[in-house]
């Protein structure tokens, strides 16, 4: 088995709060590690580190054998069109009112207008620095790698309240042809083709997660644990490659959380990659193939839970006595 | 003036404000993204629009803008300027998009402000651009020559350049749309199953289209189109125009009728009785101002008349369930129940009282037949039997509503396509949580800056619109205040809810349109102080709506579904509780 996920020497701190340590570990392909730790010790940090939504101070990760900040950047096309259609709109701009409004000759209209283009491409590299440093610690491009099949869910379940819950699992999926303006106004009948796969992936999502008779039901409207099961449902519709589960089951019944379990690990033969944080250790202690222990920031020890179970460490930072 | 022309101006001006609205719907009620500043692109599509139509600038006047491209072929022509300045509104929309869209909330609605106040002083302080502070006048609508429809006038048509006669052609132009916009309605309206006269008239309507399975709008253009070329055929062969004004607007009522009907079914007895209640007491409290002698009186009695009929409301919703509970269903029935009343009655009060019978029946047919205009000096003459003689015409009016009211429904349709598309579900996400939506692998800020390209397009599309309709711009009608009319409007009916923003267009402007009758009322030197005080009304209906409908008068509607289904699936939802008290008009 390989490592799908690489995490290396990873920090982050907050003010004077450092909440990430050099951590370092291994997540391998088809497995599902549990990520366990004391609160405080920096699991949703590392989380939100390896899903691309922070900027990790220092270290490196990688998934897929590549480095997240290379898979999160623009692409060079992006960069070609946004970088372009800037320069040309400024370009032409600048071309018809020097022609048109300030009478200048057809040379010297030329000349603005090329200037105009250099200006405005130069804005869009300018604008795209100035984001950069608008947004501080927060990474505004994550979804670069949930395209690329690394997913997660968030430890306050974020459902979109307004819509109803089958319409939050049928946003997920990628490549959707409607979510293109042209396609949705002018090929209507494909369109409607695939929404009606789509309805069909999200009602069997629902009813695997038994909550498809709340399947037109306004999300807001839904109860806690509802709403993990949702989140959960709509990570899955992603159809992803790594999983990150922030506590999939706070909240959700014994029933429910089993099958649930049983769910994950049947995805996990197929050949999902999960990795969850949970404070349940049964849970925990059942569904990990691997675990890795945190404490303030830093990998204390990583293994399979009999391991880990034993761990004198473990046992004095998060276990506690039995 | 029959109260028909005055009502037909208002349908105008509600169909421009409410495809202004609809840019605002889209970019805040679809995408969350409040947009402050709209009020620019309204301004750039009217002006871009009007230099399409403009002869070139004379330097030997007092005039002067920047260019006047009327007198160039193909290009010099409202079409191309309609379609320019919505280009160009969303190109601009786009630029002023890319720097800002990333700010938050409120940060991106005062950056926006601020860009529109600047549009506004550009034009303001640029005497060369658009003749600064003054009135840029010299254009008029396209085809207004030809009207008022009487003389056998010859038509151009623009591109193919054949002649045709004048007066058919666009009568059947305006009859084919107002059929069509009709049949449109009425096919929304129809439940083959259990509303028999809807059905009946829809098929009648469409010509026997109806019969096939062509969707909703194949039927109403198939049965527009049918309906217009029938006209224009008639009045080819025979000046013909009062039976074909006839059966035209009879045809509309019939459909109103059909519309207002399947309202009434939903009302209980005693819902609809204490609607009419509401109706009458409306128009009782508001006789002072008419027929009050003094001033004082006017003001007192009508205020103290209003703070009792508001007085009874609110009791009633705080001591009667029924009536809570469909307490916006009660105002429905009595607003129907005062227009009517004002529509029909009071402008036979008039001639009744004087003792003239066929002048109160003239007045009467006036109001019925309002496709057409009477009176006037220039017309065809009838002579119709009980009514003595009528001139008869169709003016400038009538064909610009048919244009407004296709544009406006067109605009809804776009709406109506994009939400309920997987981009219109992107948007909605993006409007609850932007980090969800980068978690699914999507980026905001493209849907964002669409969102406000689409958006401010709409407001450029409203601005040509609007210059085509007041025929002369200044500077001072794109006052911030604009926006935040549109915003209103938006927020009356429901801020993510397409149709609301047609229903909040009309209140907006029958609040406006009646103080102003009501303002005629009052002695000269006190109008203006009438009409100020609206805008502190105005302020207060915003506050009303905010807090006690933050939903809107029709809700939040679902677009969960695509339109291709026709149907929305939704059914009664508990435990909302904004729809629980009426808000299920959809």
């Amino acid at each position: 088995m390989s490592a799908i996920l690489e995490v290396e020497e990873l920090r982050k701190s907050f003010g004077g709060i450092v909440a990430v340590d050099g951590a370092t570990f291994d997540i391998e392909s088809g497995s599902i590690t549990g990520l366990i730790g004391p609160n405080g010790a920096g699991k949703t940090t590392t989380f939100n580190l390896i899903s691309g939504f922070y900027e990790p101070d220092g270290g490196t990760v990688r998934y897929d054998g590549r480095e997240l900040q290379d898979l999160m950047a623009p692409s060079s096309d992006e960069r070609l069109v946004w970088g372009g259609a800037s320069g040309l709109t400024f370009g032409s701009l600048g071309g018809v009112a020097a022609f048109g409004l300030a009478g200048l000759g057809t040379a010297a209209s030329l000349g603005v207008g090329a200037v105009g283009t250099g200006l405005g491409a130069g804005l869009y590299v300018g604008q795209e620095a100035a984001k950069q440093a608008y947004d501080g610690h927060k990474n505004s491009r994550p979804f670069m790698l949930a395209r690329e099949g690394l997913a997660r869910t968030f430890q306050i379940t974020r459902e979109l309240g307004d819509m109803t819950a089958r319409e939050n699992l049928m946003l997920a999926p990628q490549a959707q042809s409607g979510e293109n303006l042209v396609n949705a106004w002018l090929r209507r009948g494909a369109v409607a083709r695939e929404e009606a796969d789509l309805y069909d992936r999200a009602t069997g999502m629902l009813e695997l997660l038994e909550i498809d008779h709340v399947a037109d039901e306004r999300a807001g409207n839904l109860s806690g644990g509802q709403r993990k099961l949702l989140e959960l449902g709509r990570v899955l519709m992603l159809d992803p490659q790594l999983v990150l589960l922030d506590e999939p089951v706070a909240g959700v019944n014994p029933a429910l959380t089993e099958k649930l379990m049983d769910r994950i690990e049947t995805l996990r033969d197929e050949g999902y990659t999960f990795c969850i944080v949970e404070h349940d250790m049964e849970v925990i202690m059942n569904l990990s193939d691997t675990i890795v222990v945190m404490n303030e920031g830093k990998k204390l020890v990583q293994g399979p839970p009999e391991e880990i179970r034993r761990n004198q460490r473990v046992v004095d930072a998060y276990l506690g006595v039995d | 003036m029959a109260v028909a022309d005055v009502v037909i101006s208002f349908v105008v001006v509600v169909g421009i404000y409410a495809i202004l609205s609809y840019g605002l719907t889209l970019k805040y009620g679809h995408t969350g993204l409040l947009d402050f500043g709209h009020v620019g692109f309204f301004l750039v599509g009217a002006y871009v629009s009007v230099f399409f139509v403009l002869p070139p600038d004379d330097p030997g006047d007092f005039t002067a803008y920047v260019a006047g491209l009327a007198d160039v072929p193909v290009v010099g022509n409202w079409l191309v300027g309609i379609v320019v300045a919505t280009v160009v509104a969303g190109v601009i929309g786009g630029l002023v998009a890319l720097p800002t869209i990333r700010l938050r909330e409120d940060y991106l609605a005062i950056t926006v402000l601020g860009v529109s106040v600047i549009f506004q002083r550009f034009v303001q302080a640029e005497t060369w651009f658009a003749n600064g502070p003054d009135a840029l006048r010299g254009y008029s609508p396209p085809l207004k020559g030809n009207f008022p429809l009487l003389l056998n006038s010859e038509l151009t048509l623009p591109v193919v350049g054949a002649t045709v006669p004048a007066t058919p052609t666009l009568f059947a132009v305006t009859a084919a749309v107002v059929w069509a916009v009709a049949l449109a309605v009425l096919g929304g309206e129809r439940d083959p199953a259990t509303r028999l006269p809807a059905s009946s008239l829809y098929f009648a309507g469409s010509f026997g289209a109806a019969a096939g399975d062509l969707g909703r709008g194949r039927v109403a253009a198939v049965g527009g189109i049918v309906a217009g070329t029938l006209s224009g055929g008639v009045l080819l062969l025979a000046d013909a125009i009062l039976p074909a004004g006839v059966v035209v607007s009879l045809f509309v009522w019939a459909v109103v009728l059909v519309v207002v009907s399947a309202r009434v079914d939903r009302l209980g007895r005693r819902e609809w009785l204490a609607g009419i209640g509401l109706g009458t007491g409306l128009l009782v409290a508001l006789l002072p101002i008419p027929y009050a002698g003094s001033v004082a009186v006017k003001i007192a009695g009508t205020l103290a008349l209003l703070t009792a009929l508001v007085g009874g409301f609110y009791r009633a919703v705080r001591t009667r369930e029924w009536f809570a509970a469909g307490k916006l269903r009660i105002i429905g029935a009595g607003s129907l129940w005062f227009v009517s009343v004002w529509y029909f009655v009071l402008p036979l009060v008039g001639p009744l009282a004087g003792g003239d019978l066929s002048g109160a029946l003239r007045t009467l047919f006036a109001n019925l037949i309002w496709a057409l205009a009477f009176g006037g000096d220039v017309g065809v003459d009838y002579l119709v039997t009980g009514l003595g003689r009528l001139t008869v015409r169709v003016d400038y009016q009538r064909f610009l509503l048919a244009g407004v009211l296709l544009f406006m429904l067109g605009a809804y349709y776009l709406l109506e396509l994009t939400a309920r598309s997987p981009f219109g579900r992107v948007l909605r996400a993006v409007r609850n949580d932007e980090d969800v939506v980068r978690s699914l692998g999507k980026d905001p800020f493209v849907y964002k800056v669409q969102s406000m390209v689409l958006g401010s397009a709409l407001g450029g599309f409203a601005g040509a619109l609007w210059a085509m309709y007041t025929q002369g711009l200044t500077f001072v009608t794109f006052a911030p205040r604009v926006t935040f009319i549109a915003l209103l409007i938006v927020f009356i009916g429901g801020a993510s809810n397409n149709k609301g923003t047609i229903l909040g267009a009309a209140v907006f402007w029958a609040f406006q349109q009646a103080t102003i009758q009501l303002a005629s009322f009052f002695p000269p030197a006190l109008r203006v102080n009438v009409l100020a005080f609206r805008l502190a009304a105005m302020g207060v209906l915003f506050l009303v709506v905010l807090y006690y409908l933050p939903d809107g008068v029709l809700g939040r509607a679902d677009y969960s579904t695509p339109i291709a289904d026709g149907t929305t699936a939704a059914g009664p939802r508990d435990g909302v509780p904004a729809r629980a008290d009426g808000g299920d008009d959809e």
